[in-house]
């Protein structure tokens, strides 16, 4: 649970992730209430538009019935996924387009992780053989098995509490085990979020075989969170400097851009910390978490309160990875075609904090995959 | 197929094109003499309006002249010879540069057939044929698993010239038969598959275009045919001597106007394009300027340097009776360059009506199956 104070124009909530009182919780009801204004009132909390492939659909007029009590935006998108019956699928990372059909998120198994889920969404075996006509050399055959993950956290900021991923030994049915080593875990943003998928060597030939044991470590860290409302400034003007809980924030308005500089009043940058040997995914996430592009998202207000779709970009101040120099934060109206003049803004800045230690999950008697045409159904 | 069989088959197509260098739109290169390799790649740069870079060879392979005949080759032709003559790769590293790699270009193995039949020095190669098999549970319980088997021939198209690869408008699906029937697109022509070009090589075309896998597990397929839908250019060649003129200047053939605009705020070049539409042929110039690459230039120094240089923000428009292009022409941005002084332009237009051309490989090895 978080805190406030107001000075200076400035209201202040520091958190702990997932706090009741966090911008990034989502709470709404709708009882039988038209498709259309359900997705344009949970655009507006979500900060996401979310778009109808077809203006004339008859499904807008579906009435929908939807209960959210400080609900993570992760479900409660999957809810409207599921209620509408629609497939949500991601325009950028401002929007959502709800395709027509839900088929459904597939998935061999879900696990709870904090607030993160653990979606083990498919083990896979590949074969492809090449050959070249004309040439005396044998076919060229690769086979492979691979196990895909998605994890899926709480909302687009929260991706930055992942710290690592590891595989674990793994065991067949008939007590073959591949070692580490020999496994190859791979990272990748899919949708927002963050898939991992596990190559293996060719399993052990024999009918029957199955996965007896499949293990991922992974290690996370708490996230916190920094919101801040600003007023802000007349076309072209710079807003005055003002100081809450250790940080400064100056707003400038350029164009049609809000460009905030925000840095730290007291840091200053400690000894380097020493070289450690991590990963790939590690070092993967800890650019990430450099890059700060996830760290801040803003809201703009009208002058009545009433919050406007907004896209946001943050970045090191200056290019500068010291956590001294600060974040260049810029934010402006999204979607819409002439928005209202803007009063306000309310920032929400996260940042990771210690690491936990790492988790481990383990999948146990899962089934392969036929390897061969006569193997198939 | 044997291999012989197939090698002879690929030489039966490098001398069709070599022989037919006559008939294409596009540079021709001539290079004879006894020239040195940085001789003879700078002459086929300036001919070819690219810029070729050379690596440092040793003294004596970077001095030693081979005697070359080319005479009206094709750029195509032209690249090949002086692999051959020089032992070396040439490589398109960007649409206007190519660069030399001091190592013999590697020989692909492959079925390769002359397409003579749409102009000549077009050759058409399968280099793989792939059988790709994927099982995934995605679901416990039987509605949970997925498979996808396919076959996927790798079929590549060299041109003589960038402007020739400017003629595919599309290529059907590949499919096992000759005859069988294609289901027409919404413009009434077959289930058209826009190919990926080959990086940045607008001469040459790759297909990489998965099929469904022929029933019964035989080790080779009798037939193998795709369709190529094919434009025809007309050139239409414009010189601007001095392009550093601060007014406009106009030039006109019978068919279009090019209007060569100065640029004083920026490094670049802003060329507009016009002219009226034929009858009927507002299609088919959508079709064939909706790509990249419908003008080929060459920005030149006072003695005749290549400057490297290239197109950037194409807008094209057609109304009822007329078309526009506009673009501007961007220098390299290597500070030590020579100023230019003479732009070349060479625009193709498309002409008349679109040709359909069957290819066809017989008797093609077949991968094992999972």
């Amino acid at each position: 649970m978080g805190w406030l104070t107001r000075m200076a124009g400035v209201l202040l909530v520091v958190a702990a992730a997932g706090a009741a009182d966090s911008p990034r919780r989502i709470s709404y009801v709708a009882d039988q209430v038209p498709a259309r204004q359900v997705i344009d009132e949970l655009s507006a909390r979500l900060n996401r538009r979310l778009y109808a492939t077809w203006s004339e659909d008859p499904w807008l007029k579906k009435p929908l019935t939807l209960r959210f009590d400080r609900a993570f935006p992760r479900d409660v998108l999957a809810e409207l996924s599921r209620v509408g019956e629609r497939q949500l699928q991601r325009g950028d990372h401002w929007s959502y387009w709800l395709q027509q059909g839900n088929r459904g998120d597939r998935r061999l198994d879900e696990r709870q992780l904090g607030d993160w889920l653990v979606r083990l969404r498919s083990v896979s075996y590949t074969y492809r053989a090449d050959v070249q006509p004309g040439s005396a050399e044998p076919p060229h055959i690769e086979r492979a098995l691979s196990v895909e993950w998605l994890l899926l956290p709480p909302d687009d900021q929260a991706i930055l509490g992942l710290v690592d991923a590891q595989p674990r030994p793994l065991r067949y049915s008939d007590g073959t085990t591949v070692a580490v080593g020999e496994q190859q875990l791979a990272m990748s943003i899919n949708e927002g979020y963050l898939q991992l998928t596990l190559r293996l060597p060719e399993p052990p030939v024999g009918a029957g075989l199955r996965l007896a044991e499949l293990g991922l470590a992974l290690t996370t860290a708490p996230i916190t969170e920094r919101v801040v409302s600003l007023d802000l400034p007349a076309q072209g003007a710079t807003g005055p400097m003002v100081t809450a809980e250790g940080w400064q924030y100056t707003v400038e308005h350029r164009d049609r851009r809000f460009v905030v500089a925000a840095r730290p009043v007291d840091a200053v940058d400690g000894p380097r910390p020493p070289d450690v040997k991590r990963s790939p995914i590690a070092n993967q996430l800890a650019e990430l978490l450099a890059g700060r592009q996830r760290c801040a998202e803003a809201r703009l207000q009208g002058a009545d309160g009433t919050p406007m779709l907004t896209a946001t970009s943050c970045e090191p101040a200056g290019g500068s990875r010291s956590p001294a120099a600060g974040l260049r934060i810029a934010a402006w109206p999204h979607g819409q075609e002439k928005p209202p003049e803007a009063a306000r803004m309310v920032l929400c800045v996260v940042d990771r904090g210690q690491p936990a230690v790492a988790e481990e999950l383990a999948w146990r008697d899962l089934p392969l995959p036929p390897r061969t045409l006569g193997d198939l159904p | 197929m044997t291999r012989a069989c197939a090698l002879a088959l690929l030489l039966v197509g490098l001398l069709a094109g070599l022989a037919g260098a006559d008939d294409f739109v596009g540079p021709r290169v001539t290079l004879e003499g006894e020239l040195t390799l940085a001789e003879a790649a700078k002459a086929f740069g300036r001919q070819v309006g690219c810029t070729v870079q050379v690596p440092y060879l040793e003294k004596q392979r970077a001095e030693r002249r081979v005697a070359l005949a080319l005479r009206g080759a094709s750029p195509t032709a032209a690249r090949a010879e002086l692999e051959r003559a020089y032992g070396v790769t040439v490589r398109r590293y960007w649409r206007g540069g190519y660069g030399i790699e001091p190592q013999p270009a590697p020989v692909m193995p492959a079925l390769g057939r002359p397409l003579g039949g749409l102009a000549q020095g077009w050759t058409c190669w399968l280099s793989n044929v792939r059988i790709n098999f994927e099982s995934a549970l995605r679901e416990l319980g039987p509605d949970g698993l997925h498979t996808d088997v396919s076959l996927v021939p790798r079929i590549i198209i060299q041109t003589p010239s960038d402007a020739e690869g400017l003629r595919i408008l599309a290529c059907s699906l590949p499919r096992t038969t000759a005859t069988e029937e294609a289901q027409p697109d919404h413009r009434g022509r077959d289930h058209l598959i826009r190919w990926n070009q080959n990086g940045q090589d607008p001469s040459t075309w790759l297909l990489e275009q998965g099929m469904p896998l022929p029933p019964g597990g035989a080790d080779q397929l009798e037939r193998l045919c795709f369709d190529v839908h094919l434009l025809r250019l007309v050139a239409h060649r414009f010189v601007f001597d001095e392009i550093d003129t601060p007014a406009a200047q106009l030039q006109s053939d019978a068919d279009m106007d090019v209007t060569l605009k100065p640029n004083a705020d920026q490094p670049a070049l802003a060329v507009e394009l016009s002219g009226a539409l034929p009858a009927g042929g507002s299609e088919l110039f959508q079709a064939a300027t909706g790509r990249e690459g419908m003008v080929d230039l060459r920005l030149l120094t006072n003695d005749g340097q290549v400057v490297p240089a290239s197109i950037v923000g194409v807008n094209r428009d057609s109304k009822r009776d007329t078309w526009t292009a506009s673009f501007q022409v961007r220098r390299g941005d290597r500070g030590d360059q020579a100023r230019p002084s003479r732009l070349e332009l060479t625009v193709y237009l498309p002409t008349g009506e679109v040709e359909v051309q069957t290819v066809e490989f017989r008797n093609v090895p077949l991968p094992p199956l999972p």
